[in-house]
């Protein structure tokens, strides 16, 4: 599965249709398409253009899946475009929620000032420390970089969505290690 | 949501936008939330849009505007 491309834009699909076949086989038939606007791209859930969720049944009710990230490419010395992660956003929302009960983000090039983790973990959850509760949302949490194939799991395993094949965990397994080997350099 | 004007529901149906359709989109997502163009572009920059989907989007497509 080549994360590379003669061009950013075959680069970029190749990566879509390879997301697109593991989400359809683990937990939605929703389907990212990528935009091009060189010298970047964008990949999301797309339906009549719109940005949209995938709709997930949990064993807590129906929850959102926002996925979306920004990439460029580098070009080697074989002229073939390697995807490069500008930035990502995986969200989880409750039905009905005005808000992300969890927002799993990178950001490559930081606003000016800011020097929180660039992977991080968000959501309007309070934790307690001493006296006082803080919102996660006003804290960065470090993650390290999160993998779709990480979130899908955490949906079936810890979420209990209904996989879509019974052999949705190697489908995840073999996918994130080749995302390990291939994409990742 | 209202539906997005066809040409450009084709574009992104092509997977291709010019810098002129990435405006307008963006102005479109933007309107929904009550901003103008200038506004979403400096909120999302700051990180400072609503946590909804067309927030997200917006963020990320203000991305593959020019720097």
């Amino acid at each position: 599965m080549p994360i590379r491309g003669r061009t950013l834009r075959k680069a970029a699909q190749n990566f879509c249709n390879h997301a697109n076949r593991v989400l359809n086989r683990t937990v939605t038939k929703t389907r990212l398409l990528v935009i091009d606007v060189p010298p970047r791209v964008q990949i999301t859930f797309r339906q009549g253009g719109r940005p949209v969720e995938a709709k997930l049944r949990t064993r807590f009710g129906p929850i959102g899946l926002y996925f979306g990230q920004v990439c460029d490419s580098v070009v080697g010395e074989d002229g073939l475009h390697t995807l490069r992660t500008i930035e990502y956003k995986y969200t989880l929302t409750p039905a009905g929620a005005d808000e992300p009960l969890l927002r799993w983000e990178y950001v490559k090039h930081l606003p000016p000032g800011a020097e929180w983790c660039r992977h991080h973990l968000q959501g309007p959850v309070d934790l307690e420390i001493h006296r006082h509760s803080v919102p996660l949302d006003d804290l960065h949490l470090p993650t390290g970089y999160v993998t779709f194939e990480e979130v899908l799991r955490f949906c079936i395993v810890d979420l209990g969505v209904r996989p879509l094949h019974r052999d949705w965990s190697a489908i995840l397994r073999q996918s994130y290690e080749q995302f390990k080997a291939e994409f990742v350099q | 949501m209202s539906p997005l004007p066809r040409k450009l529901q084709a574009a992104i149906k092509r997977g291709e936008l010019t810098q002129a359709q990435l405006r307008r989109l963006i102005t479109l997502e933007a309107r929904e939330l009550g901003l103008s163009y200038e506004e979403a572009v400096r909120r999302a920059r700051e990180r400072r849009l609503p946590r909804n989907v067309l927030g997200a989007d917006l963020e990320l497509l203000v991305q593959l505007l020019p720097a």
